[in-house]
């Protein structure tokens, strides 16, 4: 079966934890922990994404892109990137799976990428200035 | 298309400033070699399809032609042993015609089983390649959209002008949310501990060791009497 949107978000629907709602062309899935994953389903694939924080925040992004790149393979279902949004980058958090795949991948890849987002914010800690974290 | 052409796009489109990057011109460029790209291998696909009949036909030939060889052959030794020495000649120097022209369709049927080999293998590396950029082209959509719906999300939930929110925003509830995952695991782990314990001591109900354990008939009824006779 091929995901959209619809059967999609029936499917995030169903998870105890999670909010889902439309928006645009993409999901909007938030957890029990404040945090958003977009999900945007393509015609190959499925992207499910999360921002991280602002470039403008990390103090040596030398040293913290190195991090990065030394402890990338320890996640393989999330990669980062700096993505610009609204005119500003940002680090982001990013999995992408085929459109064919079965319903645990989806909910797997998700899940995975929430709890990654956890992890990266707690590894990267030392790099970024706190100020302003509500 | 190779991701270096396509981070020269984006990154045109990134400077063009205010141009979403799904309506910009590096996409339509995108979208065009990938059209290109899937007519290429279609016109591989037709060619495939020709080349292998070719050697359908070829094979079939260079056949017809071994078996009229392997046919003038015994001729050739049948009209001999019959002292036709001049039907015999004649059958011969058919077979020496007809095997240079199984050679020249071996030739034939060489090359084209070559082309066909060459053409299967390009086309399934094309392939591959088609379906890599029509998952760059998914990613480049996706995260066009997911920045739109992000801003949109933001502007909502925080006014406009205001920062994207992030997951960093989340920093002190993902934290509380962890310590209270570790919370409830721990109680989970006493609560088993605890489980234990009381087996533990339904044990040592059953030994009679400690009092409230199961009663034997027997004992019951001695309760039973001795509760009769004292009243």
């Amino acid at each position: 079966m091929t995901w959209n949107n619809e059967n999609l978000r029936q499917l995030a629907e169903n998870h105890p934890d999670w909010v889902v709602e439309a928006e645009g062309d993409c999901l909007s899935v938030s957890n029990d922990e404040g945090v958003d994953a977009f999900v945007y389903v393509g015609e190959r694939q499925i992207v499910v994404e999360s921002v991280l924080f602002p470039v403008s925040q990390v103090e040596d992004t030398a040293a913290l892109n190195k991090l990065i790149l030394q402890t990338h393979q320890l996640v393989p279902l999330t990669t980062v990137a700096i993505s610009n949004i609204g005119g500003d980058d940002y680090y982001v958090a990013f999995g992408a799976l085929s459109v064919s795949s079965k319903d645990e991948v989806v909910i797997e890849e998700i899940e995975t990428l929430f709890g990654n987002v956890g992890d990266f914010l707690d590894l990267y800690a030392a790099h970024f200035e706190l100020e302003g974290v509500a | 298309m190779s991701l270096r052409k396509i981070w020269t796009a984006l990154r045109g489109a990134v400077n063009e400033g205010t141009e979403a990057i799904a309506d910009s011109q590096s996409l339509r460029i995108l979208d065009q070699e990938l059209r290109e790209a899937k007519s290429e291998l279609k016109a591989c696909d037709e060619n495939l399809t020709k080349i292998m009949a070719k050697r359908k036909l070829a094979e079939n030939k260079v056949k017809a032609l071994q078996a009229d060889i392997d046919n003038y052959t015994n001729h050739a030794i049948s009209a001999s042993e019959k002292g036709d020495e001049a039907l015999a000649i004649e059958c011969a120097e058919r077979v020496a015609e007809l095997e240079s022209q199984i050679e020249v369709e071996q030739g034939l049927l060489q090359g084209f089983k070559t082309s066909e080999a060459s053409l299967k293998s390009n086309i399934s590396k094309a392939k591959a390649n088609v379906r890599r950029m029509e998952q760059q082209i998914d990613q480049i959509k996706a995260t066009e959209s997911v920045q739109k719906a992000q801003v949109a999300v933001s502007t909502r939930h925080m006014g406009a002008n205001s920062k994207v929110k992030t997951a960093l925003d989340s920093m002190e509830r993902i934290k509380a949310k962890q310590q209270q995952r570790a919370a409830e695991l721990e109680a989970a782990e006493e609560l088993a501990t605890e489980e234990t314990g009381s087996s533990l001591d339904a044990k040592l109900k059953a030994a009679g060791i400690t009092p409230g354990g199961q009663v034997s008939g027997s004992d019951k009824l001695a309760q039973l009497l001795a509760k009769k006779t004292q009243a």
